[in-house]
């Protein structure tokens, strides 16, 4: 027996290092990988049930963001930019804005409304988390097989580099999921962070150059290398286009903030949960 | 550390600190984050103002086979230290090390969703109580089995009757074989037959397994536990056997009760006491008292003590064809408890030449349950009342009042009926 015990103190996880933190949230996620499932499952199930389409419903919905502006542009209300096309433009932007604005959302949304839920069960505060994160991959990949479509119709073959654009991705989740957890511990106790942030998110999608090239006006095009969403959108579409990145010093200095800011709410997250958990 | 090897649970020095408003909930949880954004002790050192300690330097440890049971008034703290005990809250001062799995069952309901199935529901709470598909799968059959749902299982649980729910709750949470068990109230589960199911199963878990119970049912407690503390506004103030700690317990129930009764002031006149009559030209010096063994007026006595209540009064000449009747009330209760009275003994009342009547009734062991008891004082000759008045409360105490299961405590003896070798017993 004594090989096998478990400490609860005050004092446990204060000491613990940013990458201690890393190493013992993925053991926690891998332990209550099957209660994460389960979750997954459950969230999954709750967007159909009663509904006389099922499942169908997982999948239209993540399209309909991207059916609404492919709508705008066939009413030809978009120039063509850059010698990208439009309908292509709006498609890998707005997949790319859901995808990294969830993950700064994503975990606010749903520490505040599952901190009691989790305070219940022996589940880890990440282990909601990153069911979140599953349910945010899943809708993304549905939108990025859309965006596969809309780009082989209308722009063709993407550029080889783009086998180069999950590093971005990669950076980008890391840079927002960061920002998320970080975020998401501060909502806890200053409740304005989670108003705060959905007000920036929605001005954030005009200035991300998501739908609009903003970037091309002075002098929003000045302060958008200062726009962490606007770096990592446009890197991951010129590159899928054209095989190139047109900043990156902006996106290697966000790439490696990105990593400061992951290991620093890995760390955050880990010490603080046992103590959240408390205040549900 | 573990000093022994069947010791499967420490509680060393446990305190948790909650807060009365949302706004200092929120101001302790800032001090948190910025304690481990800057590495610093999370130890809380003291109350700010608005805080109170929910536990207090909680010590026990628990082997093997043992069985504690917690007591305490709501708010004591039981609940609190089940969840740290179960991981649920960190302590905010002390350590709690436990040998082994835990299991508990704490809030049944948690982890369910209503709007899944049964069998969907089985997977998702079993999930959230920490066990793995593997363990799931290989208990499911007995599972099911045991909460006799049938085809139920297949309906979302948002149909279930609250019994249902408890069934299906209960039977994902006892298929386990812990080295700790965690109970919190629950052991009122569904009607009386799957009640003795659970009971049983609880029993049988209890044999290998170290185990606390939560519980304000004294009899549970004195039935599964060895040992029992009592938990007053976080604090252990008793620690021993179940039958001392339910004693205790029942005191401290008593103390929390005459003190919130001194802060509300009296209590206006209750209504069910009845007309208040008295017909001075026919009765006067009329006196009544509860009194001890030795004779004092008292309102306060012990179970089991000796007590009489003495009536006094004067009549005025002629004659008269007496009785007495003292009806009994709980305070807290509408109905009357009991009823003392001259009649029904055939008891004759005879004034002396003064006319003076003095008369008692004696109870060689007060067997009221503990409680406060309103009574009056009834004086009729023949059809007519003379006097009709409430006399002063009592308090039973706890005392030596053994564990009943009713309202009321009969006081009886058990014997065994001997019969000659080969004839039934007549």
């Amino acid at each position: 027996m004594s090989e096998n015990i478990t400490v609860y103190s005050a004092k446990k996880h204060e000491r613990v290092s940013a990458f201690e933190a890393v190493r013992a949230l993925a053991t926690e996620i891998w332990t209550h990988r099957w209660h994460i499932a389960q979750i997954f499952r459950r969230d999954f199930a709750n967007t159909y049930r009663l509904t006389r389409f099922g499942a169908i419903w997982n999948y239209i919905l993540p399209l309909v963001p991207i059916s609404v502006w492919v709508t705008l542009n066939s009413l030809r209300l978009f120039p063509v930019f850059d010698g990208v096309k439009s309908v292509v433009y709006v498609t890998m932007g707005v997949t790319a804005w859901f995808f990294f604005a969830g993950f700064v959302s994503v975990p606010i949304s749903t520490v505040e409304s599952k901190i009691k839920e989790v305070s219940r069960s022996q589940l880890p505060l990440i282990g909601v988390i990153i069911a979140s994160f599953a349910n945010l991959i899943f809708d993304t990949l549905v939108r990025f097989a859309g965006v596969v479509i809309v780009f082989a119709i209308f722009q063709g073959a993407p550029h080889w580099q783009v086998i180069f654009a999950p590093l971005i991705i990669l950076s980008g989740m890391l840079f927002f999921s960061g920002l998320g957890l970080t975020l998401a511990v501060f909502n806890l106790a200053y409740r304005d962070v989670a108003k705060v942030v959905s007000i920036i998110l929605q001005y954030g999608m005009l200035l991300s150059s998501v739908v609009f090239p903003f970037d091309h006006m002075p002098p929003l095009s000045e302060i958008s290398l200062f726009n962490p969403f606007y770096v990592f959108i446009d890197a991951t579409r010129t590159l899928a286009v054209f095989g190139e990145l047109r900043h990156p010093m902006a996106l290697g200095v966000f790439s490696f903030i990105g990593v400061l800011l992951f290991l620093f709410s890995c760390r955050l997250i880990y010490v603080a949960q046992p103590r959240l958990k408390g205040f549900a | 550390m573990m000093t022994a090897h069947d010791t499967v649970l420490e509680v060393d020095g446990v305190c948790k600190l909650f807060s009365r408003s949302v706004s200092g909930s929120q101001r302790r949880l800032g001090q948190i984050i910025r304690a481990a954004i800057f590495g610093k002790d999370f130890t809380v050192s003291d109350t700010s103002e608005g805080e109170f300690w929910a536990l207090k330097d909680v010590n026990f440890t628990l082997r093997r086979g043992e069985a504690i049971g917690i007591l305490g008034l709501n708010g004591a703290g039981k609940t609190t230290l089940l969840r740290m005990l179960n991981g649920q809250m960190a302590p905010d001062r002390g350590e709690i090390r436990i040998a082994g799995e835990t299991a508990s069952m704490i809030d049944l309901s948690a982890g369910l969703n209503d709007r899944m199935s049964g069998w969907e529901n089985i997977y998702l709470r079993s999930a959230s109580i920490g066990r793995t598909r593997q363990q799931v799968d290989a208990s499911l059959d007995e599972m099911v089995e045991f909460m006799e749902l049938g085809d139920a299982l297949d309906a979302p649980i948002g149909t279930y009757s609250a019994g249902m729910r408890m069934r299906l709750a209960f039977a994902t949470t006892i298929f386990v074989e812990p080295d700790l068990l965690l109970i919190d109230e629950v052991l009122s589960v569904g009607d009386f037959r799957f009640r003795q199911k659970c009971l049983e199963k609880i029993r049988a878990l209890r044999e290998r397994s170290a185990f606390i119970l939560a519980s304000h049912s004294m009899n549970d407690i004195a039935r599964f536990c060895n040992e029992a503390l009592v938990l007053e506004r976080g604090r252990v103030a008793f620690k021993g056997e179940p039958e001392e700690a339910i004693k205790f317990f029942q005191q401290t129930q008593e103390r929390e009760e005459r003190e919130k009764k001194a802060l509300a002031g009296p209590k206006p006149p209750v209504k069910k006491l009845g007309d208040q009559f008295h017909n001075t030209e026919e009765i006067t010096s009329v006196n009544v008292q509860w009194v001890g063994a030795d004779g004092r007026a008292r309102d306060h006595f012990k179970w089991g003590d000796v007590i009489e209540l003495r009536i006094e009064f004067r009549l005025a000449s002629g004659d008269h064809q007496l009785d007495i009747g003292v009806p009994i009330w709980r305070q807290d209760e509408e109905g009357m408890i009991s009823a003392l009275s001259t009649e029904q003994q055939r008891f004759r009342i005879t004034p002396d030449a003064s006319g003076m009547c003095r008369v008692a009734v004696e109870f060689d062991t007060m067997c009221l349950p503990p409680g406060t008891y309103e009574s009056v004082t009834a004086i009729i000759d023949g059809p007519r009342f003379l006097y009709r008045q409430p006399n002063a409360q009592v308090t039973v105490e706890a005392g030596g009042a053994p564990r009943s299961w009713g309202r009321f405590y009969m006081p009886h003896r058990w014997k065994t009926l001997q019969a000659a070798e080969g004839e039934a017993i007549k």
